[in-house]
């Protein structure tokens, strides 16, 4: 068994070069060649929207690759964002309040609207009202500080983001394969990789990030299983990243846009590309990885693209295969990914699950239970998405539990109230003191 | 929408108290309000409780913080050792043995587990053993101790450690910690259950004495009968014997010969193996056994001839089965400690089992209404735990070359659930250890047992290679040489008890002693 050598990297969107850079910083001194064979044709990115979330976690991508974030956001035109507007609520990067004798802070606020006291449920969430007020400052490390208690994204252009990573793996020595991809000689293993120039192409690995067409994944026996509780198949990107800069320029007019949706417009039937939502029955199969939209697809929804692929990267590498493909890695690949699209899968559809337009997976079914019972937030194995994410959506789609915490009765009534609301009264005049959005250097319009 | 306060449990009956009962106790009464609940135990001092149970898992620390407990003082009224792991002898062959220890072993290098280096340099020639880059293995082998480090950069932040405790005192401990937070004991055996009649549920338990002890939740910590639980409740058990076939266990406790050691050992023997747990006052023993490969008359005498000092009790027979119950939580009934299910102390799980049963309850205390997602998920919970335990234990007995007795020989050959099976798959081609978010063995504890059941990687992540040999090679040497050097600079682990916590009841036999 020998190291491997080569891996072909199959797409032109932000996937493949999310790949590329990321393999070609672990695979560093390596003797692995990696190439990307990029035919410009539609993959991830066109479909993906253009603007595009990423979740806290990625920073941790960036700094392995060493790209300081202030250079993300620059080349991105991003800005940080701490929480999804949905309409009557903000999902918050981080918790609502904070905890009491150990007892979750949703418990606590289960228990004010039992005695009579009905809460705006972003009060409690330094996120939330930051976003809502379009404030920020980045948290501190101190756990005593009511400023640890979130975390913050990026809204980035999804097409400036994959140049900057295309920028980051050539310059690290990936290969650019001219050409356009022909055929793929698959089955078992597959062979080679045909285009319309130049010889065909082979490699030990291959990556394909051709988009939702699996260009490479789709000439294996491995069949797409459409989810059987996503319905939706037209998008329609809502905000094209271009449009929403310009009026991040001028202060006061930003609102507006953070407020408004910048996740696409899904719908079933109608207007729009059409697109199926699902995944592969395995993400690795014989010689070949699937990523992005090629190994599987969900509707955009609060950073999961990015943070997919950012998933699958981690595992590439803790699994690394030598030249030999052993199914042993593969198979636990696949076990751990299956789990953590399918956990993501159950995140999306939360909300429509609780809006009672679709029906929920067993694991989404037992979560809504047990916490509409008593608020018990079930995590599994391999979820993306923490319990603040999942109670924001809860509490914010209305469900409250019908029981909270029992310790809390053994609490002074009076002198927890007061607490409470002097914790409402910290955050509140936390967040008012925070700088505006628009100063943070290297957001659009500001100046470094 | 309901409230809280219409539908609260008022009573809690505790039925037994073992480890269990008075963990369970000691546990609810910390957390509720007392004119909220009453909480009431019920016990034989005729029927008595198993009373071993004497090495735990550093987990129980963070049970014992939530409740508020000294440390050294609870050390010092049980009598209690530092336990740093537990060394495994003759496991994998004879004459051989390793220590799984609670910390790690080096530190990622270069974003890739230590062992990979290791195995990689293993593959170059390297001989050096692992245990030469964990600090607790260390520690165990010089017989030191010194608390952790809080700097998580220093190598004395590189483990953890547990207890080894005397099971009676600390029974004992956890009572008046009960007692004193308002728990009512009441002694009597329980001749009766009576049940609602439509439901099936449990109403009260009726003593010898004509008195009825009513509840609205019942614990179920009455020991391997399962009063309750399976007596009244039928709730079913499935058995895992065919994967751990030792159903019997002797113990003893006997005077120990040499300084105390930070450590439980576990010796392989003939048809099971034997446990050596080391207080401060004495050295608990037993010959854990399969009826199916050795009499128990036998197994008596080889656990009484391998003592290091005189026996200080009749050695006593218990038999189990190694399972778990169907339903853990059946009606208005929960089942912790020997009640709900038996894994052998190989790995000492037991008390941390029991802990974690009553930390669920507390999170899904039901109310009233009882509703059945309070009681599925904790069983799902519950099961997912003993489980996950299970597998770890049947890797001590499957990955072996002993081939000197039927009893070894059924244990390497028999098939193992697909669980373990894939587990040690992944390892043994490339070093690969599986996490999961719920059981509490992490990668060092899987690491441990398998290198030291001669479960040796193939291949080693690729990834390692971004560290030159040269950089390796000065790393290892250098980690070694911090882990040596922080080993010789700890006091002995009986100097350090001496002056930390020296037992109440060793001051106590040196009195006696004296006489
Ligand atoms: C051989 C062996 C070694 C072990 N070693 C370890 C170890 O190293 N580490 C570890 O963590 N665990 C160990 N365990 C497990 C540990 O001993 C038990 O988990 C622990 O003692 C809990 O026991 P229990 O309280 O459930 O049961 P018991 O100790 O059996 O208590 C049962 C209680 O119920 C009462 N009772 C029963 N019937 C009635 C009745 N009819 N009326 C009134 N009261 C009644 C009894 O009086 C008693 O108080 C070991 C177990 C065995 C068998």
């Amino acid at each position: 068994m020998a190291r491997l050598k080569s891996i072909l990297i199959c797409g032109s969107g932000v996937a493949a070069w999310f790949m590329a850079a990321g393999l070609s910083k672990a695979l560093e001194g390596q003797n692995c060649r990696i190439t990307v064979l990029d035919d410009g044709a539609e993959g991830d990115s066109a479909c993906l929207g253009r603007a595009v979330l990423t979740l806290p976690s990625l920073r941790a991508f960036h700094s392995v690759l060493g790209i300081p974030e202030d250079q993300v956001i620059r080349a991105t035109r991003a800005w940080p964002y701490t929480a999804l507007n949905m309409g009557s609520y903000h999902i918050g990067i981080g918790d609502h309040g904070a905890r009491l004798n150990a007892v979750a802070f949703h418990h606590f606020m289960t228990w004010r609207r039992q005695h009579g006291q009905i809460d705006n449920i972003d009060a409690f969430s330094i996120p939330a009202l930051m976003s809502a007020q379009g404030k920020f400052t980045r948290p501190v490390n101190d756990p005593n500080s009511v400023l640890s208690g979130f975390s913050y994204g990026l809204v980035l252009d999804v097409g400036r983001y994959s140049d900057l990573l295309r920028h980051y793996a050539l310059s690290r020595g990936v290969d650019v394969a001219e050409g356009c991809l022909t055929k793929v000689d698959g089955g078992a293993q597959i062979a080679s990789v045909h285009r319309d120039q130049g010889v065909p192409l082979t490699a030990d690995l291959y990556i394909d990030a051709t988009g939702a067409a699996a260009r490479l994944m789709s000439t294996m026996d491995v069949p797409f299983e459409a989810d059987p509780y996503l319905k939706a198949n037209r998008i329609r990107p809502a905000l094209p990243h271009d449009t929403v800069v310009p009026v991040m320029t001028a202060a006061g007019q930003m609102l507006p846009v953070m407020g408004g949706t910048i996740t696409d417009d899904v719908a079933t039937d109608g207007e729009g590309r059409a697109f199926v939502q699902g995944r592969r029955a395995q993400f690795w199969a014989g010689n070949v990885l699937a990523v992005g939209h090629a190994g599987g697809v969900l509707q955009p929804f609060m950073g999961h693209e990015l943070q997919l692929l950012h998933t699958s990267l981690i595992r590439l590498i803790g699994l690394f295969p030598d030249d030999g493909m052993s199914a042993v890695l593969a198979g636990e690949y696949n076990r751990l990914m299956i789990q953590t699209f399918d956990r993501v899968r159950d995140f999306v559809l939360l909300p429509q699950v609780l809006r009672g337009q679709t029906e929920g997976s067993p694991e989404l079914i037992r979560k809504i239970t047990q916490f509409k019972s008593r608020g018990r937030v079930v995590m599994y194995d391999e979820e993306t998405y923490s319990e603040a994410f999942w109670v924001s959506v809860f509490l914010g789609e209305g469900v409250w539990p019908e029981r909270y915490d029992r310790i809390i009765d053994s609490m002074d009534f009076e002198r927890l109230n007061q607490q409470l609301i002097r914790m409402r009264d910290i955050m509140a005049r936390a967040v008012s003191n925070m700088p505006p959005l628009q100063s943070v250097a290297g957001v659009p319009g500001v100046p470094a | 929408m309901s409230k809280n306060s219409d539908e609260k449990i008022k009573r809690i009956v505790i039925v037994g108290g073992g480890t269990a009962g008075w963990i369970a106790a000691a546990g609810l009464s910390s957390l509720y309000k007392s004119e909220d609940l009453s909480i009431r135990l019920v016990e034989s001092e005729a029927i008595g409780t198993v009373g071993v149970g004497e090495a735990t898992v550093p987990h129980i620390r963070h049970f014992n913080v939530k409740l508020g407990i000294d440390e050294r003082d609870f050390m010092q009224k049980t009598s209690a050792t530092f336990k740093l792991g537990i060394e495994f002898c003759d496991w994998n062959r004879k004459g051989q043995s390793y220590v799984h220890p609670f910390g790690a072993y080096g530190e990622p290098l270069g974003g890739v587990g230590f062992h990979h280096h290791w195995v990689r340099m293993r593959k170059r020639g390297d001989t050096r053993s692992i245990d030469e880059f964990s600090l607790p293995v260390k520690m165990s082998h010089m017989a030191r101790f010194a608390m952790p480090s809080p700097d998580m950069r220093s190598v004395e932040s590189t483990f953890s450690y547990a207890y080894q405790f005397d099971a009676g005192l600390y029974a004992a401990y956890l009572r008046s910690y009960a007692e004193a937070r308002g728990v009512v004991r009441t002694e009597g055996r329980i001749t009766g259950v009576t049940q609602n009649a439509q439901t099936g549920f449990v109403e009260a338990v009726v003593l010898e004495n004509g008195e009825t002890v009513e509840g609205d939740l019942f614990i179920d910590a009455s020991g391997f009968r399962g009063l309750l639980i399976e007596q009244t409740l039928k709730s079913g058990y499935e058995a895992w014997s065919h994967w751990l076939p030792c159903d019997r266990a002797w113990a003893v406790p006997c005077k120990a010969s040499d300084a105390n050691t930070p450590y439980t050992r576990a010796t392989a023997r003939d048809a099971g193996w034997q446990w050596r747990i080391p207080l401060q006052h004495r050295v608990g023993n037993g010959y854990v056994f399969s009826s199916g490969f050795l009499s128990e008359d036998a197994a008596c005498a080889t656990l009484m001839a391998n003592l290091e000092g005189a026996a200080q009790a009749e050695p006593k027979m218990l038999s189990f089965t190694t399972g778990v119950r169907k339903q853990q939580w059946n009606k208005n009934v929960v089942a912790i400690g020997l009640a709900s299910g038996f894994l052998e102390p190989l790995e000492s799980t037991s008390i941390h089992l029991i802990q974690l049963a009553v930390t669920n309850l507390v999170e899904m205390l039901p109310d009233m209404r009882f509703c059945d997602d309070d009681r599925d998920e904790f069983n799902r919970i519950m099961h997912l735990e003993y489980e996950r335990v299970r597998d770890f234990l049947i890797l001590h007995y499957h990955a072996t070359e002993r081939d000197d007795t039927p009893f070894w020989d059924y244990c390497r050959a028999m098939t193992i659930p697909d669980s373990l099976a894939y587990k040690m798959a992944l390892f043994r081609e490339r070093g690969v250890i599986v996490n999961y978010k719920d059981g509490f063995f992490l990668e060092p504890s899987w690491l441990a047992v398998y290198i030291g059941q001669g479960v040796i990687p193939e291949g080693y992540d690729p990834l390692s290679e971004r560290i030159s040999d040269e950089a390796l090679t000065r790393y290892m040497a250098d980690y070694a040489g911090k882990v040596s050097a922080a080993v010789q600079a700890m006091p002995s682990h009986a100097a350090f008890l001496e002056q930390y916590c020296p037992s109440a009841v060793v001051t106590r036999r040196a009195t006696a002693g004296a006489v």
